[in-house]
């Protein structure tokens, strides 16, 4: 944290290569939540940079309170929605039918996962199983889950009320258990 | 608690609770195998959602970047300017809005007396420039007013509220 300080004063002091350095250790996380949240592959890069451009440019906003990766995990979260927006894509506003069961709004295509998480399988599979979610579903769990954001934060952040939010958490979530039970079934078969 | 099984809102609101977990529900886990394996379940799936990533990270995704930070530089300097711009229309607003309720010209010549006593505002020049200033408060009083208004608005949204609602629409 105190290197995180440090690294934050020499970006607003003009250092490029602390920006740098900033870049290479979030870019990660970045380019995670861009895919999970269903950016088209030939946008993601401008995606990637709008990012980096909008930390730069509020970095002097950043309350030094919580993490640096938290506050670049909202960026890009809601970076890809407004992206989504604008595309009139599968947004936050367009709420499929609630009561619609979630593993039917999933499609069966089985997605490659563009990328290996540090644990294993299952992680893969549970990543793969987030990315084919609406929109609604995996903004939530993102920011739960990787920018953790409290209930409140996510509903203030995506202009639902607190339920609707604790709603779509749990039935994501719910979702997501019963695909890795499902796997560890079939592993103890 | 209930001898029945927790349901997985119950399950996922104990986890979600952090140090401040639910004694009772705790108490049923730790006696009803069942939920046990549900909770560990969900626990696995929350150490996954939030592990650490290493994605497959396109090359050049800092020089990118780095190569757009002069450009935004210049925009925000731009920016910058415009507020700078507007807040002064703000006050030559406000000037005018008090200017036409009220006689601001003896105000100010009072203030410059008492502040330099040696200029003697009270005959001469100050009066012609007085009135000058105050055939063109009249004459533009529209759009000064226009124009302190629009700055009002952007200066209220980008410095007060930070969220650019109305100025992102255009800058």
């Amino acid at each position: 944290m105190p290197d995180e300080i440090q690294l934050i004063k020499s970006v607003l002091s003009g250092d490029r290569n602390a920006f740098r350095q900033v870049i290479e250790q979030y870019q990660a996380l970045v380019v995670h939540i861009v895919i999970k949240m269903g950016i088209s592959p030939v946008e993601r890069d401008d995606i990637y940079q709008d990012v980096f451009l909008k930390v730069y440019q509020n970095l002097d906003s950043f309350n030094k309170k919580s993490k640096l990766s938290t506050w670049i995990a909202r960026i890009a979260i809601n970076t890809s929605i407004n992206y989504l927006k604008q595309k009139k894509a599968d947004s936050l506003d367009a709420v499929k039918d609630d009561s619609e069961p979630l593993s039917e709004s999933i499609a069966s295509n089985d997605l490659t996962p563009d990328f290996q998480t540090e644990n294993s399988q299952t992680s893969a599979i549970i990543w793969g199983e987030v990315e084919k979610m609406p929109v609604k579903y995996k903004t939530v769990i993102l920011m739960y889950h990787l920018a953790e954001m409290s209930y409140e934060e996510i509903a203030d952040a995506v202009r639902l009320p607190q339920g609707t939010v604790k709603s779509y958490l749990f039935r994501g979530r719910k979702y997501l258990k019963d695909k890795l039970e499902t796997v560890y079934n079939r592993a103890d078969l | 608690m209930k001898s029945e099984h927790l349901t997985d809102k119950q399950i996922q609101e104990y986890l979600d609770a952090g140090k401040h977990k639910d004694q009772i529900i705790q108490k049923h886990i730790s006696i009803c195998e069942e939920c046990r394996r549900l909770v560990e379940i969900y626990s696995a799936l929350y150490r996954d959602l939030a592990a650490p990533v290493s994605a497959a990270i396109p090359i050049g995704i800092a020089d990118s970047v780095l190569v757009r930070i002069p450009a935004y530089e210049r925009r925000a300097k731009k920016t910058e300017y415009m507020n700078i711009l507007l807040f002064i229309g703000l006050g030559v607003l406000l000037l005018g809005v008090t200017q036409y309720f009220t006689d601001l010209l003896p105000v100010g010549r009072d203030m410059l007396n008492s502040l330099v006593p040696s200029l003697d505002l009270q005959n001469g020049i100050s009066v012609e420039s007085g009135m000058a200033a105050e055939e063109f408060l009249s004459k533009y009083r529209l759009w000064i007013m226009t124009f302190g208004v629009l700055g009002g608005v952007y200066l209220f949204d980008r410095v007060i509220l930070k969220k650019r609602i109305f100025t992102g629409m255009f800058v």
